[in-house]
């Protein structure tokens, strides 16, 4: 029953935290996030070891929804999430957080796909379409709809759980879904058709590493090691990308070569990108985000302007080689 | 009021207080403690059941399966305490609750309504909030979820709230009841202990307390047989025992009581002090037989009737009235306290006395008595004053004590110094409290300390052994005085009754005169003039060893009597009367004097004697010294003699020499009349002779003399000839002269050859040769009169090989200094390159003074490296000096720039002020000249603090070939004393060794200044006052330049380097200057180092290419003329790809002194790139250095 398995997960994951709580509670660095492979380095840095002898846990959650809510609630230190999740947090507690890393820019990997017979965004009106009721599955309709000339009542909004994705669409719950990797490879197998992608709305699609600006002082140092550590994992997956793969593609059920081709539709940005993004000179993180929030305005899927959270590039600069 | 209170029983009750007042703090505080536990865990709890629960539920609401979350609320009323849980939508309905009265409802209406700002802050914020309610009795949860998209939405906007309330109440009264429950057993059991712990107490304590308390009152009633009963714990049964005691010990002390009055009874009667006894209104109530009879009664009674107050006089001593000052008494002592006081009493016949008297109340069986001991005091007084004036006297008279004396108690503390102490030794009473000090102060040597100490400890135990008062120190006593000077000191003592009495004797003049005495009586001992001492008689006192050794007679042969015996007799009785005449008027008499020696010898000695005189001019000795002049004499007669034989000698060989002219002039003359004659003649005489023929050199004829010398025989004089005789050296020589004969041009001539014999060995002979040709015209014969010299020869040959010795001794000498100083330059140049490389770097400042040190000291030791090579080369006479036309004003102007450079350092006003008179063009040596400038001008500046340095040159004379030119360099530095201007200009000496130390230097520098100015045939001095500064000057006389000629170089304005020029080089350039001269390194240097570049100097080629392999330079400044490589060298190895400098194309530009046009070709052509001729000037070296120095 679907329910139970939510709930159990839920369970196992709180466990978890609970356990979590050797280390002392202020040194202990918890980063949170869903199935995603623009995340994937964190995880291979410390399949490759690169994080032992820190407290650093990496916590994987079902969805950005919960990674939100666990970050809200003070359950993880550091939260990944796209640019407009951070804007929803941001929402509620404007200045209180800061964005250390920029993972990667989606370009392709988020998608909204539909059925065979479906061959443009126009098609779909009045059709059910399913997307996770996150930011980001909001944010991607909204640019799809907006491409194909719709209005957001012209289709049915199904919420589906990001781990129901492939089900609701093979199950013909609903006719289109927005959603990202890994599903998109599953159900691009399937034989879904890609109407919409973030490759057309460049740059727009960010994921990025959000964290309070209250850390204590050992935290502050763990998130270094933390984000040297990321980008030693980078550089390993660009050396050694069959091996990377093969560590990774267990976490994100799908093949290494399909982790591979999954990695095509997004950029993992560099720590020269990030120095960039996360810069104070014009063309940083912060001309996006202004972008966004106005898009999501428009969608009032934000109520309301609020201020940008802070640009940190201190671990950047920390891990400039 | 006191309450009487039993401990059996407070301490039971106060122990049950504690007990009941601690269980009720206890049981309020775990109350506490509880609750704040319970309602932590159940937020806790609720909390994390919240964060588990609510995806779950958001997920299920989304999709609409409120079936699913119903159940869940249900399942979540079972659980215990959970008062109420629902779920509100945004709009604060409530959608599902535990309880379905409240579904449907808005949340106003629900028991939650109270927390409505919690859900509503839970909704806002999106993050979980919890609380406890006000009353403390619920744990409420708000936790915040997206409901479902609505149509048209993108994002879930409406948030609903799960909503969680435990119940706190049931759970707190349950742990409530509990605590009460343990309270009260605590209490119960804590009243069951004070019970037993009250029967305890009646038992083992205070029944025994009871039982001695009943004993002491019945012993106190009388019944003193009674013993207390043992029992009880041990401490009761201890106080039984003491009570006992104390029962027996008082039993006994009654029946002691009664002898004891009695015995003080006969001591009160028989007591030599007088007892009075009386009321407090001074009426006497007893007395004892002492008091009667001090107080002169007959009997008892009569004093009895009198009152206390008749007994004195009317006033005291003190002014005051006896009467007034008793009652005082009266009133002190009535408190209890006894008083002793002085008082004047009166005798019965009315005289007056002093006494102590102690007084106090007696309280006798209620009545208050006073009781008084008098004690005459006048006996006492009267030794008392008499102490007191000894005392003084004894005082003043060790204060005017002649010699130093000293006080100690016995226990070692000084009581007194005295003046003389505190005059010669320094030491006032304070700085020598106690001996300790004094061993402390005087002898600041721990070894002379334990010394004297030994000898006073052992001089004391001398005293008490041998009960002798009298402190000897045996030994004589190096004592620090407390201005540092050390006396000796002899020191007596006595032992006095209660102190000790020391003496110090300062016997350093007489230890002195005694070390005076013993070394001039050791020198006359030693002396190898003959000493004698006599009295005023002439009768001898003392005679010397000398004296003996040459007369022959000892001391005791001659003592006490005149030494007539010594009398030759060759001298008047006049001269004697002469002599006594002499010294007897007090003269001291000088002479040579004959005399004989014991043996009968006749001897002369040169005399001096002197009379010595006493205190009062009397003359009491007469000291004679005297030299035995016997030898010098006898020498002097033998040269005088010598002279007389040698002229007359020279007169006779003149003579026989004239003779035998004149004889072979006339045997010459008579040769074809008497041939005969003739050869006797020639055949006599001693010296060789020959008959040349001039123009072929054959010989005609020679006598045997001559022939012995050339080796021959006669046979063969036919074979030989003039040439053929003469060592082939000579042979030119000779040709040379008979040429000139031959040309008539002399009429004979001398010379010195060498005759080769057949057997190869040379004989030296002196030749005379004369013209046989009378007439004019060709010579045809020529006459060689021979003298055999070989024997002078030899012996001037060995002096010329001894010479030879000797110089190569010295140049070997002066090589051994020149390679010393080269092995030591090579590595100076190093160390010091390497510090300016490092200087280059950041340093933090420890390090800069370090490697500023290191350079400075380099360069100290490389000046003085310099010095001892030049001092070295004048001593060895192989400093040259230059002879080249050069500017001297411009070349003072440069050498007073880096001065006044320094100077200005310093802040030293620095002025060089030149006569108009002073020539421009001169020829002379400029390098030395500047040398000795810079020397003088250089000390001046190091020694000067504050002030002024100038440097005056003036033309002193003018002649037709040169000038006399004065240079004087005046400073206002430290002075020099006259004592110190005499070592000046000595070698390795500085006018004060201590300010060697402060201010470096090797004390070379004046050296070899005086010897340079000499070498220009100057002149060098000072003058100088200490404290007012010095005035340095010398003269050189510089040549003048011919009249075709020019100066080398353009005269240059002093101000040469003007600001702008030090901006021309970017700084960090490193230029090498190869140079030997030290001056014209240090001009070279500094001249650089004002452009802004590094400069480092080197005395020759090797050293040269050394510096170029360690470290980086941009240009080298290279001398052409250096002592062991020369510049070409040095360039053809810095060129050469094989060798190992750094850079082979570094710019090189030559310096001479060299004039010559063609110089500048030979560099170029040795590879270097420019050329400057000497002394440099600082405008053709920029030229040059703008050329060369990269950009």
């Amino acid at each position: 029953m679907p329910m139970q398995l939510s709930a159990r997960w839920m369970l196992f994951a709180a466990l978890s935290l609970a356990v979590s709580g050797c280390g002392r509670q202020e040194d202990r660095l918890r980063v949170g996030a869903n199935v995603w492979p623009g995340y994937e380095p964190m995880f291979l840095a410390r399949s490759l070891g690169y994080y032992d002898g820190h407290p650093i846990q990496l916590v994987g959650f079902s969805s950005a929804a919960e990674v939100i809510r666990a970050y809200r609630n003070g359950l993880i230190e550091v939260a990944a999430l796209t640019a407009d999740e951070v804007l929803l947090v941001a929402e509620t507690q404007p200045l209180e957080h800061r964005i250390v890393l920029v993972c990667d820019a989606s370009r392709g990997a988020d998608v909204l796909l539909a059925k065979p017979e479906f061959e443009t965004v126009a098609q779909l009106k009045g059709r059910r379409v399913g997307v996770e009721t996150t930011a980001l599955g909001a944010y991607m309709l909204a640019r799809a709809l907006e491409r194909g000339g719709l209005a957001a009542n012209d289709v049915t909004t199904v919420a589906v759980p990001l781990l129901k994705h492939v089900a609701a669409y093979k199950a013909g719950d609903v006719d289109a879904v927005v959603t990202f990797e890994p599903n998109r490879s599953r159900l691009l197998a399937e034989g879904a058709r890609n109407l919409f992608d973030s490759s057309q709305i460049p740059g727009e699609i960010v994921d990025v590493m959000l964290t309070r600006r209250k850390l204590s002082e050992s935290q502050n140092r763990t998130l270094g090691v933390f984000v040297s550590g990321w980008f030693r994992a980078l550089d390993y997956l660009r050396e050694n990308p069959k091996d990377a793969a093969a560590r990774i593609a267990v976490r994100e059920s799908v093949t290494p070569q399909q982790f591979l081709e999954s990695l095509q539709g997004l950029d993992l940005t560099d720590r020269a990108a990030n120095q960039r993004l996360l810069g104070s000179r014009p063309g940083n993180l912060g001309e996006t985000l202004g972008h966004l929030s106005d898009v999501m305005l428009n969608q009032k899927i934000l109520s309301r302007a609020m201020a940008q959270p802070v640009l940190d590039d201190r671990f950047i600069q920390a891990t400039a080689p | 009021m006191r309450i009487a209170y039993t401990l059996r029983v407070s301490i039971p009750l106060l122990l049950a207080l504690a007990a009941v007042l601690f269980t009720g703090i206890m049981a309020v505080y775990e109350t506490a403690a509880t609750f704040r536990a319970m309602e932590s865990d159940l937020l806790r709890q609720g909390v994390s059941f919240s964060h588990i629960l609510v995806p779950a539920v958001e997920r299920a609401m989304q999709r609409g399966d409120v079936g699913d979350v119903e159940d869940a609320i249900n399942r979540l009323a079972l659980m215990p305490q959970m008062s109420l849980a629902m779920v509100c939508d945004d709009q604060d309905r409530v959608l599902l609750a535990t309880d379905y009265l409240w579904r449907n409802r808005p949340l106003s209406e629900t028991p939650a309504a109270s927390r409505r700002s919690l859900i509503a802050r839970a909704r806002d914020a999106r993050v979980v909030q919890s609380e406890i309610s006000p009353d403390r009795s619920a744990v409420c949860v708000a936790c915040p979820f997206y409901l479902d998209v609505l149509a048209g939405e993108l994002h879930p906007t409406r948030i609903a709230v799960l909503y969680t309330q435990t119940d706190l109440a049931a759970g707190k009264h349950l742990a409530f009841d509990g605590i009460m429950h343990r309270t009260a057993i605590a209490g119960a059991a804590s009243m069951f202990a004070c019970l037993l712990l009250w029967g305890y107490l009646r038992v083992t304590f205070t029944r025994h307390l009871d039982d001695l308390a009943c004993a002491a009152t019945d012993y106190a009633a009388g019944r003193s047989d009674r013993k207390v009963r043992f029992g009880g714990p041990l401490e009761l049964a201890r106080i039984g025992d003491a009570l006992n005691q104390l029962f027996s010990d008082l039993t006994a002390r009654n029946s002691a009581l009664v002898l004891s009055e009695e015995k003080f009874r006969v001591l009160f009667e028989s007591s030599r002090d007088a007892v009075l006894i009386a009321d407090e209104g001074g009426n006497l109530v007893d007395c004892n037989p002492a008091a009667v009879a001090m107080f002169g009664f007959a009997d008892k009674q009569d004093l009895l009737s009198r009152n206390v107050v008749f007994l004195s006089p009317d006033y005291q001593p003190d002014g005051r009235a006896s009467r007034e000052r008793f009652r005082e008494i009266v009133s002190a002592v009535s408190s209890g306290v006894s008083r002793i006081f002085e008082w004047q009493l009166i005798r019965n016949d009315g005289a007056e006395f002093p006494a102590e008297v102690s007084v106090s109340v007696l309280d006798i069986r209620g009545r208050r008595l006073l009781h008084g001991l008098v004690l005459d005091l006048s006996e006492r007084k009267r030794a008392e004053n008499e102490l007191r004036a000894s005392e003084a006297k004894y005082r003043e008279l060790v204060d005017m004590a002649p010699v130093p004396m000293l006080l100690l108690d016995l226990h070692g503390r000084s009581l007194l110094v005295n003046d003389r102490f505190l005059e010669e030794l320094g030491y006032a009473i304070e700085d020598v409290p106690d001996l300790d000090s004094l061993w402390s102060k005087g002898f600041p040597d721990a070894i002379q300390r334990l010394r004297a100490q030994n000898g006073w400890h052992a001089a004391l135990v001398r005293c008490i052994q041998e009960q002798d008062d009298h402190l000897v120190l045996p030994d004589e006593y190096h004592l620090t005085c407390k201005d540092g000077q050390v006396r000796t000191m002899l020191v007596t003592g006595r032992v006095l009754r209660d102190h000790y009495q020391i003496a110090l004797q300062d016997v350093t003049p007489l230890r002195r005169a005694t070390e005076m005495l013993r070394r001039l009586s050791l020198a006359v001992e030693f002396s190898p003039s003959m000493i004698m001492i006599t009295d005023e008689a002439g009768q001898v006192e003392y005679v010397n060893p000398a004296w003996e050794s040459v007369t022959g007679y000892l001391l005791a042969d001659v003592r006490g009597q005149k030494p007539r015996a010594l009398k030759s007799g060759v001298h008047a009785s006049e001269f004697y009367g002469g002599l006594w005449r002499d010294i007897g008027s007090g003269r001291v008499w000088r002479g040579e004097i004959c005399n004989r020696r014991r043996n009968g010898e006749l001897y002369w000695e040169a005399t001096a004697i002197a009379p010595v005189r006493d205190s009062d001019g009397k003359i009491t000795h007469y000291v004679a010294v005297k030299e035995d002049i016997t030898e010098r004499r006898a020498m002097e007669d033998r040269a005088r003699q010598w002279s007389v034989e040698l002229e007359h000698k020279v007169e006779v060989r003149t003579a026989e020499l004239a003779a035998a002219n004149r004889r072979i002039k006339e045997a010459m003359g008579l040769m074809q009349q008497s041939e005969a004659k003739f050869r006797a003649m020639f055949e006599q005489s001693p010296l060789g002779v020959s008959v040349t023929e001039t123009l072929t050199g054959r010989l005609i004829d020679a006598n045997e003399r001559f022939l012995q010398i050339a080796g021959r025989t006669r046979f063969d004089l036919a074979a030989i000839d003039s040439k053929s005789i003469t060592h082939p050296d000579d042979q030119p020589a000779e040709l040379a002269n008979v040429e000139r004969l031959i040309a008539g041009e002399v009429p004979g001539f001398q010379m010195e050859k060498r005759y080769l014999r057949p057997n190869g060995s040379v004989v030296w002979g002196s030749v005379t040769v004369e013209n046989l040709s009378l007439g004019v015209g060709a010579s045809r014969l020529y006459l060689s009169l021979v003298e055999d010299i070989s024997d002078r020869k030899k012996s001037e040959e060995a002096l010329l090989v001894a010479k030879d010795l000797a110089e190569s001794a010295n140049r070997a000498k002066g090589e051994f200094l020149a390679n010393m100083s080269h092995e030591i330059r090579t590595p100076m140049n190093g160390v010091i390159g390497m510090t300016g490389l490092l200087l280059d770097t950041s340093l933090d400042a420890e390090q800069r003074r370090y490697a500023e040190t290191i350079y400075a000291s380099g360069e100290a030791l490389l000046a003085l490296l310099n010095d001892i090579l030049d001092f070295s080369r004048i001593e060895a006479g192989k400093l040259e000096l230059e002879a080249i036309n050069f500017d001297l004003r411009s070349m003072i102007a440069e050498s007073a720039v880096p001065l006044a450079l320094r100077a200005r350092e310093k802040g030293i006003d620095f002025q060089c002020e030149m006569e108009p008179d002073v020539p421009s063009g001169v020829r002379g040596d400029p390098g030395r000249l500047r040398q000795i400038l810079v020397n003088l001008a250089g000390n001046a500046v190091k020694f000067t603090e504050t002030g002024r340095i100038t440097v005056h040159v003036g033309l002193v004379e003018p002649t037709e070939s040169d000038f006399l030119v004065r240079f004087a360099v005046r400073d206002t530095g430290i002075g020099i004393s006259h004592e110190q201007q005499a070592k000046l200009f000595q070698k390795f000496t500085q006018a004060d060794s201590s300010t060697s130390r402060r201010y470096g230097g090797t004390g070379l520098g004046l050296a070899i200044a005086k010897d340079l100015a000499e070498l220009m045939n100057g002149d060098i001095g000072v003058a100088s006052q200490p404290g007012e500064g010095s005035e340095f000057w010398f003269t050189v006389r510089l040549s003048r330049q011919l009249p075709q000629e020019v100066a080398d170089e353009p005269s240059l304005p002093a101000s040469f380097l003007s600001a702008d020029l030090s901006a021309i080089f970017s700084s960090g350039m490193r230029v090498l200057v190869a140079e030997d001269n030290v001056v014209n390194q240090e001009v070279a240097l500094g001249i650089l180092r004002k452009l802004g570049l590094r400069a480092d100097a080197v005395s020759d080629g090797a050293e040269a290419v050394e510096a170029l392999r360690t470290l980086p330079y941009d240009l080298v400044l290279m001398d052409l003329q250096m002592p062991e490589m020369d510049g070409f060298e040095a360039t053809r190895i810095i060129r050469d790809p094989r060798s190992d400098v750094r850079r082979h194309d570094i710019p090189i530009v030559a310096m001479t002194a060299n004039a010559m046009r063609g110089d500048r070709e030979q560099c170029l052509n040795a590879g270097m790139n420019d050329y400057v001729s000497k002394p440099v000037s600082p405008h053709a070296l920029v030229e040059a250095l703008k050329t060369w120095l990269p950009k």
